[in-house]
């Protein structure tokens, strides 16, 4: 993510950023992709099997 | 008499209600009292509804003199954070974009503890949208803790933090979607509870992420949180996300101690830049429970700054999309700490954000495998530092904002991601007079054994029964 990017999108989405402003993003913003995106997601994941695990892991009989 | 009336927790004084050795009117007369006095040093409410809350409590008073009990909260004051809608009455969000905001329905929460008889004192003050973590509000003023003025409250549930540390009323709804319950409770010397994701219904209650959001309680005592969360909790049709199952029992077992369980101390990431006062505690709490028959495991953390990545996606991404109409249009009507955070969220690509979404059930079943394998439950701290002053954290922008909140989040952001029960639980005093707590996190749905561990601690440690002054510290809020 650069602050270039951040500028362009932002003037999509219709906000206003200073140039100053998009470099701040831009550098709180990349650590964290960086993050997620070495993540490998599995080929089948999706969002709702959370709700499976919980109930799958649930510890309310102790 | 009034103080003493005021130190009982919630669960005492509704067994005093219902036995008619006090009255309603005579409860709720004396917070509102405590109300009128404190708010000036505190700051812990947006509006005291003192005329609703006393014909509440006639109403109370009157059916107990027919002999009928409403339910398990009949007559006892308490307040909320405002964010939870109840039908044409203001709800501002801690903001200045809801200042004049009426929703159309209540809060399935409110509905709840209402029917169960408690009453409603008014509405306190939080962080703007409940999103920021030391209890400052640009709108409102910042709260401030009644055992020390000058110091944060931590937030976003800062004036249910404050107000039932003064014994104010007896307990609140916060809501939690990275601490925001817990981190109030710790700084305060309060009981906490972020319930399982799902558990607790969250129709008519301000959402700041969806995928994170929790409703739960603060109180004086573990075994209130218990009670105020069985009240609130249960399948609700109005939240497409609840559990379907009744509520759970959290109050019938909780006096059965810890013998036999298993409490985790955690090797890495939570063991990470902790002040040695705090790690001192965390230690005494841990012999505490040894000497009450728990074993004390060491056990070695997965990889939580990931998870702490992983979160930090879904809340900002969440959080901008929610406010996304206004953040076009009204700029310049958000405090400037929020809308600094807010912006982050415009700007990540949607691959990342639905990463951070399917790679859940994963991680939490790796951190179930790692922890919850050896252990019941893992006893973590809840913040590292010690409680800063407002001034101190006082930042709204530049390259220290965001480490600043970093170390307010950095030990309960991981566990909403993960959609776990974590246990706010009061474990001391500083050499500064500022309460300490620890964190009990558990597997899934398993908070009616959080509550028996929490109160086996409070009720062999009893420091739940020290109170703050906040009177004479009152001088440093003007």
């Amino acid at each position: 993510m650069t602050p270039e990017t951040i500028l362009d999108l932002a003037k999509q989405l219709g906000v206003s950023v200073t140039p100053a402003r998009a470099k701040e993003l831009a550098e709180g913003i990349t650590p964290t992709l960086a993050t997620v995106n070495r993540l490998p997601v599995a080929f089948e994941a999706e969002p709702e099997a959370f709700h499976s695990a919980l109930e799958q892991l649930a510890g309310d009989a102790r | 008499m009034s103080a003493d009336l005021l130190n009982q927790d919630a669960t005492e004084l509704a067994a005093a209600i219902k036995a008619r050795k006090v009255s309603s009117v005579e409860v709720t007369e004396a917070c509102l009292g405590a109300a009128q006095r404190l708010q000036p040093a505190l700051n812990c409410f947006i509006r005291i509804d003192g005329d609703q809350a006393i014909a509440q409590a006639r109403a109370i008073d009157a059916e107990l003199a027919k002999g009928t009990v409403r339910g398990v909260l009949a007559g006892v004051p308490l307040a909320h954070k405002d964010m939870y809608y109840r039908a044409g009455e203001v709800t501002t969000c801690g903001s200045k974009i809801r200042r004049d905001f009426k929703p159309p329905v209540t809060a399935t929460a409110l509905e709840r503890l209402s029917t169960a008889g408690a009453l409603n004192l008014g509405t306190l003050n939080m962080a703007e949208f409940a999103f920021g973590p030391t209890g400052h509000n640009a709108h409102f003023g910042a709260c401030r803790n009644p055992w020390d003025t000058a110091r944060v409250t931590g937030g976003s549930s800062s004036g249910s933090g404050s107000g039932t540390a003064a014994r104010i009323f007896y307990g609140a709804l916060g809501s939690d979607t990275g601490g925001s319950i817990r981190l109030p409770a710790h700084l305060c010397g309060l009981a906490g509870l972020k319930p399982t994701w799902s558990l607790v219904s969250r129709a008519g209650a301000m959402p700041l992420s969806f995928t994170l959001d929790t409703v739960g309680p603060l109180a004086r005592t573990v075994r209130d949180v218990a009670l105020l969360t069985q009240v609130i909790a249960g399948h609700d049709p109005r939240d497409a996300t609840s559990r379907r199952t009744a509520a759970p029992d959290l109050t019938s077992g909780i006096e059965g101690g810890v013998k036999g369980l298993k409490i985790g101390v955690p090797q890495g990431y939570f063991d990470v830049d902790i002040d040695p006062e705090i790690a001192k505690l965390l230690s005494d709490a841990h012999a505490v429970y040894q000497k009450l028959g728990a074993t004390v495991v060491a056990v070695k953390m997965p990889d939580l700054d990931e998870i702490n990545a992983l979160c930090n996606a879904v809340i900002l991404v969440e959080a901008a999309t929610a406010h996304g109409q206004w953040l076009r249009t009204r700029p310049q009507d958000y405090g400037p700490q929020v809308l600094n955070r807010l912006e982050f969220g415009m700007f990540y690509p949607g691959t990342a954000y639905l990463a951070a979404l399917d790679l859940r059930a994963a991680k939490l079943r790796e951190f179930d495998a790692a922890v919850f394998g050896k252990v019941d439950a893992l006893l973590t701290p809840v913040v590292g530092r010690q409680t800063p002053t407002i001034a101190e954290t006082d930042i709204t922008s530049g390259p220290e904002l965001l480490p600043m909140l970093g170390s307010f989040t950095r030990f309960t952001r991981p566990i909403n991601y993960l959609g776990l029960p974590g246990l706010g639980v009061p474990a001391g005093f500083t050499k500064a007079g500022m309460p300490c707590g620890f964190q009990l996190v558990g597997k899934p749905f398993s908070e009616a054994m959080l509550c028996r561990a929490g109160r086996a601690y409070e009720r062999e440690t009893q420091w739940y029964l020290k109170a703050p002054q906040p009177r004479a510290h009152a001088a440093a809020a003007q």
